[in-house]
């Protein structure tokens, strides 16, 4: 099983969750893909996050394409998990867009 | 008896998802000792409700301790290192060490970080050139391979205090206060104090005469632009995108003054019950919030530094830290000035020597401590600009300049060239050799001179030659284990000998 854990700057959670939620019923999803208000992170350099783990699989993946664009412009993290190796994308950069994709592509089921 | 950090096996469980962090060091028994007592003088002061946050210790490379709340329940993630990460530059900033050992330690940090990243050819390039400096120094001081450190042992045993037990209860202090701040009720008119101050002070006198006033605690944060060789393209000052979510920062930024109250009412306690005096506390305590601040601005530049020679921008971002040292030093008045109510013990801990603390607290010293915080920002912008191999900026434009301009240059301009009224030599660390005390601060040199090299070494834009047969890459592909690479430098720093490098 692959999880996705994706951080994005606790001021723009709720955008996020909107955003998500609109690219759920674009994709005609079914509302249980819809992400709650996530866990907060708060380092203690006072940098707060909202948190979410995304389980991929068929339905979350092509959302999970669509928003790597928000966390590309709100400086969100995210981090992609298997059995075998952890992918970290702090600080995600346009050009490293391709490379989430291939490795989310890699890690369907 | 031993107590349970309160952690059931779901818990961990969720835990482990969420934290994929690399393992520094194993916790050792005395640590967890000082943790406990802590813990058990952290639940003493809070009451009851403070029961319920389960409290986590780790030690990883990614020396970061948090709040979690999963599923509403709150986990204190504890990060050692981090607390040891302060520790190094308290304990040389105190001490008055050179700039190059600081900065030997901002490399480290740095190193771990793009080792967690996964670019590990880029953590050894950085280790190899922080070797190659300190080798350098070396030779400049006559003293090859040993290495020449004058420093300052004063008060040597209250720092060794603070650091053991003061500042660990602090930072654990703080992060349970993210949780106790719902309980408004218990420091309801402490908290009444801190938003009076945040609105008393949050519009800045201007800097220039009859300039404009600016927000001191909100500030626009600015983007540096790089073109497709990797060289810097202009800048980007973001506020209008911010003021969509400024009541949400203003908020967040007053839970993190809120929650540093208790901190400072928990590490007070243990100050006090290991006779820390408070004048040394003060001083010491605002060391930790620069060290934090450095730190916060690695982990948020050193990700968006682009890699290689090529297009990308790095957001500076803006520290807190500036806001909360601030609202920090204020608080302390107020308990002495018997304004903010607190627990006896912590009202007779810092009225005890008034007259000290009471001078720190001057006027004059609340200007240096805020310009000391800037500093981080201005030299993290420089090192950057710089590091890509741009040269120093020449015919900046003046003080004079800006008074002729309007109301906005006024404002931003001066801000954007802050890097480089600081002397070129502030981020060349091969030319602080003989540092003896006079002009920066050896931590503000060595921060700058080591955001300066870590991105020419991300940048690919600094040559990093072998020094003395020592190649890190070289041991790696041989087999040696990454983090005792990385770590090795420190080794030689504390041991005062180039040599002292452990077998691989």
């Amino acid at each position: 099983m692959t999880n996705v854990v994706i951080r994005i700057p606790e001021e723009w959670s709720d955008e996020f969750v909107n955003l998500w939620r609109q690219l759920r019923l674009i994709d005609g999803g079914d509302v249980e893909l819809d992400l709650g208000p996530g866990d907060s992170v708060e380092p203690f350099d006072g940098q707060a996050f909202a948190e979410w783990v995304i389980i991929l699989s068929d339905s979350s993946i092509p959302i999970m394409t669509a928003i790597l664009g928000f966390l590309v412009a709100k400086r969100g993290e995210c981090e992609i998990s298997s059995e075998d190796k952890v992918y970290k994308f702090k600080s995600m950069k346009t050009s490293k867009i391709r490379e989430v994709m291939d490795i989310i592509e890699g890690k369907k089921d | 008896m031993t107590r349970q950090w309160g952690l059931g096996s779901s818990m961990r469980d969720q835990l482990r998802i969420r934290l994929n962090r690399t393992v520094s060091s194993s916790l050792n028994l005395h640590q967890r000792d000082i943790l406990r007592e802590c813990c058990d003088e952290a639940f003493e002061l809070y009451g009851a409700g403070s029961r319920d946050i389960c409290v986590m210790p780790i030690s990883t490379t990614d020396w970061s301790s948090e709040l979690r709340r999963i599923g509403g329940k709150p986990v204190v993630v504890l990060d050692m290192e981090q607390i040891n990460a302060m520790s190094y530059l308290v304990y040389r900033e105190i001490c008055v060490d050179r700039p190059i050992f600081q900065y030997c330690e901002y490399m480290i940090r740095i190193s771990e970080l793009l080792a967690e990243l996964n670019e590990v050819d880029a953590a050894l390039s950085v280790v190899q050139l922080n070797h190659n400096r300190l080798s350098q120094y070396a030779r400049d001081c006559g003293s090859y391979p040993g290495l020449s450190r004058p420093m300052f042992f004063g008060g040597i045993e209250a720092l060794q205090i603070f650091l053991a037990r003061v500042l660990p209860s602090f930072i654990l202090g703080h992060e349970i206060g993210h949780v106790g701040e719902s309980q408004r009720e218990i420091f309801k008119d402490a908290f009444a104090a801190i938003e009076n101050c945040w609105e008393a002070n949050q519009i800045k006198e201007p800097v220039w005469g009859e300039g404009p006033s600016s927000y001191r605690f909100m500030v626009p944060s600015i983007r540096q632009k790089f073109d497709d060789y990797g060289m810097p393209s202009g800048c980007l000052i973001a506020g209008i995108e911010r003021s969509r979510v400024m009541a949400k920062e203003i908020a967040l930024c007053l839970s993190e003054c809120k929650a540093d109250f208790f901190g400072l009412i928990l590490s007070t306690r243990l100050a006090a019950k290991y006779n820390l005096p408070p004048e040394q506390m003060f001083s010491m305590l605002l060391e930790t919030l620069r060290a934090i601040d450095r730190f916060s601005v690695i982990r948020r530049v050193v990700p968006q530094i682009p890699r290689g020679e090529c297009r990308g921008s790095v957001d500076f971002g803006a520290s807190r830290i500036a806001c909360r040292i601030f609202i920090l030093v204020r608080v302390i008045k107020g308990i002495i000035e018997k304004t903010i109510p607190v627990p006896p013990e912590t009202l007779q801990y810092w009225t005890s020597n008034p007259e000290v603390v009471d001078s720190m607290l001057s006027e004059k010293g609340n200007k240096y401590i805020e310009h000391i915080t800037l500093a981080n920002d201005a030299t993290s912008r420089g090192g950057v600009y710089l590091g890509s191999g741009a040269p120093f900026p020449v015919n900046l434009p003046t003080e004079r300049d800006a008074q002729e301009g309007d109301d906005l240059t006024k404002k931003l301009m001066m801000p954007l060239y802050w890097p480089f009224h600081m002397p070129e030599n502030t981020y060349k660390i091969a030319s602080q050799s003989h540092w003896n005390g006079d002009g920066l601060p050896a931590g503000v040199i060595g921060f700058a001179s080591a955001i300066r090299d870590a991105t020419g070494v991300i940048m690919q834009a600094t040559p990093i030659g072998v020094e003395c047969g020592v190649n890190y890459k070289r041991k790696h592909t041989r087999g040696a284990n990454l983090l005792h690479l990385l770590h090795g430098v420190r080794r030689c720093v504390e041991a005062r000998n180039l040599l002292a490098m452990p077998r691989l």
